[in-house]
């Protein structure tokens, strides 16, 4: 088996990302802690970038700019035109019940967000502005709350729910980061945005699991 | 309450939304805005880096999408053919700026730069579990724009070499070595931005 330098491992390195490594590769990151490393860390980045789920919200005008031009290429049909839509589906007590609860703990986040976001404005620790709910929502991968969205999402819809047990977790794992960066550049605008943003990406997603059929 | 979640709120799947979105139902394609625009939007400004931008082509995006969803006959997600119709839209308006990967192929040759690592024989602490959301974004947004559209199709949207090499009109070792390079680059950015996160505390 010839032996391979550095240099010779990291020119091959882009072939053994995508494909693994040949005996003398494998040989060689097995005895180089640099190279083993620099593996790890561009293996780390690709994970990490998998669990980059869309978060942005585009502005209101977008919608009004697509409503205008096909409006004006006449292509838009008036609301309210012979088409009807289709009735509740799903039982409507059940719903209703579901529709109070969620809407409130999403109402419950939107105000977590806004005393986060105060904390911050007085330059202080925002953990302590917490309740002992966001404290959980912090620290753990599902606080009370979600876990009982997601055992009433089971019970009307058990196919949905590992799409937003995914969504919820990406979501706090977004609230811890950007409560983290908050903490660490509790000055910086964007970064209080983010806090902002990754709340107010939950209480989307509690409305959204709440439309859920 | 908008337009997208009184129609979700309704009972209406995405698949009805989508037959009356193609028989010219207002309502309906605006819930379709509204389930797919945070998805679109991302990519687009993952993409470009540019906010306004963004919005420009995510409205170009849904422009399309309703002339073209009638030749949407379902044989993928109604989701993937969104996504690619909007990659699409952002790579022919980068290529009108004057595209990135114009020098796509140039940078395939080995720059001075980019020659065996200056780290070698110094060992420094990995990266996992240093990394946030937030420091990831930010240095996503950093890479250079050839390297960025790659990082982004790939690594975030999961497309395959193949699948760029046709959509970027490259070959698919160019594909995987600008991937490579962004990956490169994006470590280079983390551990800056970790070591200037250590020197602040």
């Amino acid at each position: 088996m010839k032996f391979m330098d550095c240099s010779g491992f990291q020119r091959r390195l882009p072939e053994f990302m995508e494909s693994g490594g040949s005996p003398e590769e494998t040989q060689h990151l097995e005895s180089c802690a640099v190279c083993s490393d620099l593996v790890a860390d561009l293996r780390y980045i690709a994970e990490a970038a998998k669990l980059l789920v869309p978060m942005e919200e585009p502005s209101p005008k977008v919608w009004d700019g697509i409503q205008n031009s096909l409006r004006r290429e006449g292509l838009l049909r008036p609301a309210g035109g012979p088409e009807r839509l289709e009735p509740f589906l799903i039982s409507g007590a059940a719903r209703s019940h579901f529709y109070r609860w969620a809407g409130a703990t999403a109402a419950v986040l939107v105000v977590l967000a806004l005393i986060a976001y105060q904390a911050i404005l007085r330059n202080q620790s925002p953990s302590r502005a917490y309740s002992s709910s966001s404290a959980a929502v912090l620290s753990a991968p599902f606080d009370d709350s979600d876990q009982q969205l997601l055992s009433e999402l089971s019970a009307r819809t058990p196919q949905m729910r590992p799409s937003y047990e995914k969504s919820l977790a990406s979501v706090n794992q977004y609230i811890r980061d950007a409560k983290q960066a908050a903490q660490e550049s509790p000055n910086d605008s964007d970064v209080q945005n983010q806090l902002l943003n990754a709340y107010e990406q939950k209480a989307a997603l509690y409305q959204m699991a709440s439309s859920a059929p | 309450m908008t337009q997208a979640k009184k129609i979700l709120a309704s009972g209406i799947s995405e698949a009805e939304a989508i037959d009356r979105a193609k028989r010219g139902d207002a309502e309906c394609f605006e819930a379709l805005y509204g389930l797919h625009k945070r998805r679109v939007y991302s990519l687009c400004l993952r993409m470009t880096g540019n906010t306004a931008e963004a919005e420009d082509l995510t409205q170009e995006a849904f422009l399309q999408l309703y002339r073209k969803i009638a030749t949407f006959r379902g044989e993928s997600a109604f989701s993937t053919w969104l996504h690619r119709l909007a990659v699409n839209v952002v790579l022919m308006h980068l290529r009108k700026k004057g595209l990135p990967e114009v020098s796509l192929e140039e940078q395939l040759e080995p720059q001075q730069e980019e020659g065996p690592r200056k780290d070698i024989g110094a060992r420094d602490n990995v990266l996992a579990g240093s990394i946030d959301r937030v420091n990831l974004e930010r240095a996503i947004e950093n890479l250079p724009p050839g390297y960025r559209i790659i990082f982004v199709l790939h690594d975030i949207e999961g497309y395959e070499h193949n699948e760029i090499a046709e959509m970027m009109g490259c070959s698919i070792g160019n594909s995987k070595s600008q991937l490579h390079k962004a990956r490169m680059k994006l470590r280079d950015l983390l551990r800056l931005s970790k070591a200037e996160k250590v020197a602040r505390r």
